[in-house]
């Protein structure tokens, strides 16, 4: 108990003693990991929002009516049709009360939609794909279609932001790993330079038979304390950061600046983790030349 | 106590720093190394700390072959021998009391005992009423009794001095040679390396001399002086 109480007190004697150095390690900490905990979020909002997306609604058929020849039967013949196709997970008629709806909910406060009359808005299929990547397929079945006036597929918008989002992934990813790597390579020099600074006294230690964990334990300690402290911003950071995002979420309703309470959890805990392990690895790469007896 | 068979130590460029050295040193000996700088003495006592290997030969200290010890015994070993250097190695920071407790902290001593033997030695080395000061508050004599009590707060059965009265005046280098006559007396092997003529031609015990890493002379009752006519 003397000996666990006497090293964390030679921790926090160091630190104490060199407040430049410890600021330094933590603020590069702070740094390292709110950049990679940050590009992470990013990487999760773009996947989230090209979920809802691709969760969404595949291809849109608008349909003719009665004035140019079509029966309410051909629609519905049309439906079943479609429903049969492999490709076809789900469909969803929409009438023309039910676009008018959506017409009133999309421009809420204009005055159009008073003067509108909602036999003018085509009736819809809304197709949902098994696979939404081969959405060109069902578009070219349905052009000659005759009950069909246009055939309308988000699909080359959900390609783009899918191919952004697997760049941003690897961006992301690439990001976290070479602030990661930063941070151990920082704390590691901190930790050199708090045992230059204490040479003497560990050459001292060493003289009169301190085994190389008790000199090495408190430098350990010191690096995970820094490594939390620093990791501890960086999630605090974030935190705040999503907030004032948050908030601009209600301005901006296309995209969804959300980060769900899971994934900053699960991820606040990993970086904490991480700066504890990164504290402890850097101190121990900072020892290694060190120590030798 | 401790005994050296064919120990040579040739460092990295190929500076022999000693050259077949043979010695026994029996327990509760006080034994001198003298000789010019370069001559070996320093390399000799790193090489009982082990804080340099030999390149060839056999060191027994207390019983225990150390040139074959593994790395992580070595703390080990340097618990059993107390060290007292020219520069005194204090940490500046640190009260006398500190300094001295430091030995036992990092054994993991309950601190009862180490204030019970800080205090002890604390007597022993006559620095009575100190033990609150800095070591920039003492005069060198008084930094070097802290530095032989720190030595000596564990009772190591080996006390390893490397020109311990280097930075001394001549009245404070007796103090000191005082002290450590009386460490002796308590059975403790001392082993001290000496430019002080005057020293060792007053304490008038064993005298090894050293000349180019070799052993010249190894005198029972030996002076200082008499190197040159052993030659």
């Amino acid at each position: 108990m003397n000996r666990i109480g006497f090293l964390l007190e030679e921790s926090f004697v160091n630190m104490r003693r060199n407040p430049l150095v410890v600021s330094g390690a933590v603020l590069a900490v702070f740094v390292s990991l709110f950049l990679a905990f940050g590009a992470l979020s990013i990487q999760e909002l773009v996947r989230t929002n090209t979920q809802q997306w691709q969760d969404g609604t595949h291809v849109i058929v608008f349909l003719k009516d009665a004035r140019d020849g079509i029966t309410l039967d051909s629609q519905v013949a049309l439906r079943s049709e479609i429903d049969g196709w492999d490709l076809v997970e789900s469909t969803e008629y929409v009438d023309k009360l039910g676009a008018f709806e959506e017409f009133k909910k999309l421009f809420p406060n204009s005055p159009v939609a008073d003067n509108i009359d909602p036999d003018v808005l085509p009736a819809s299929i809304r197709i949902r794909l098994t696979d939404s990547t081969r959405y060109r397929e069902v578009v070219f079945n349905l052009i000659d279609q005759p009950a069909v006036l246009e055939v309308v597929a988000p699909g080359e918008s959900i390609e783009n932001v899918a191919q952004l989002s697997r760049v941003l992934n690897w961006l992301g990813f690439g990001l976290a790993l070479i602030q990661g790597i930063a941070a151990v390579v920082l704390i590691s020099n901190t930790i050199r330079m708090a045992i230059y600074a204490r040479r003497e006294e560990v050459s001292i230690m060493r003289l009169v038979g301190a085994s190389n964990w008790f000199i090495r334990i408190p430098f350990l300690i010191e690096g995970m304390i820094e490594g939390i402290t620093g990791a501890g911003l960086a999630v605090f950071g974030v935190w705040i950061a999503s907030r004032v995002v948050g908030d601009v979420d209600a301005a901006i309703s296309l995209f969804d600046f959300t980060i769900s309470s899971g994934f900053f959890v699960k991820w606040s805990i990993l970086f904490l983790a991480f700066g504890a392990v990164a504290g402890v690895g850097g101190s121990a790469l900072g020892l290694r030349k060190f120590l030798k007896v | 106590m401790i005994k050296l068979e064919d120990v040579t130590k040739v460092y990295d460029g190929g500076t022999v720093a000693c050259s077949n050295i043979s010695l026994n040193v029996a327990k509760g000996e006080f034994l001198f190394l003298v000789g010019a700088s370069g001559s070996g003495k320093s390399t000799l006592i790193r090489m009982l700390l082990r804080e340099e290997e030999v390149t060839t030969g056999t060191i027994w200290v207390a019983g225990k072959d150390i040139t074959a010890m593994p790395s992580w015994k070595v703390p080990y070993l340097r618990r059993t021998v107390g060290t007292v250097f020219q520069d005194y190695k204090l940490l500046p920071n640190k009260t006398v009391a500190q300094n001295i407790a430091f030995a036992l902290e990092v054994l993991g001593r309950p601190k009862a005992v180490i204030h019970r033997q800080v205090e002890q030695v604390i007597d022993l080395v006559g620095l009575t009423g100190k033990s609150e000061r800095l070591p920039r508050q003492l005069s060198g004599g008084e930094q070097q009794r802290v530095s032989i009590a720190r030595a000596f707060v564990n009772r190591p059965p080996i006390l390893l001095c490397d020109e311990p009265t280097g930075n001394l005046d001549p009245a404070t280098s007796v103090g000191i040679m005082r002290l450590l006559d009386r460490i002796n007396r308590t059975g403790t092997t001392i082993v001290m390396a000496t430019h002080d003529h005057a020293i060792v031609d007053a304490m008038r015990r064993r005298v090894v001399g050293l000349e180019a890493g070799q052993v010249v002379r190894d005198q029972a009752s030996g002076r200082y002086e008499q190197e040159e006519s052993v030659e």
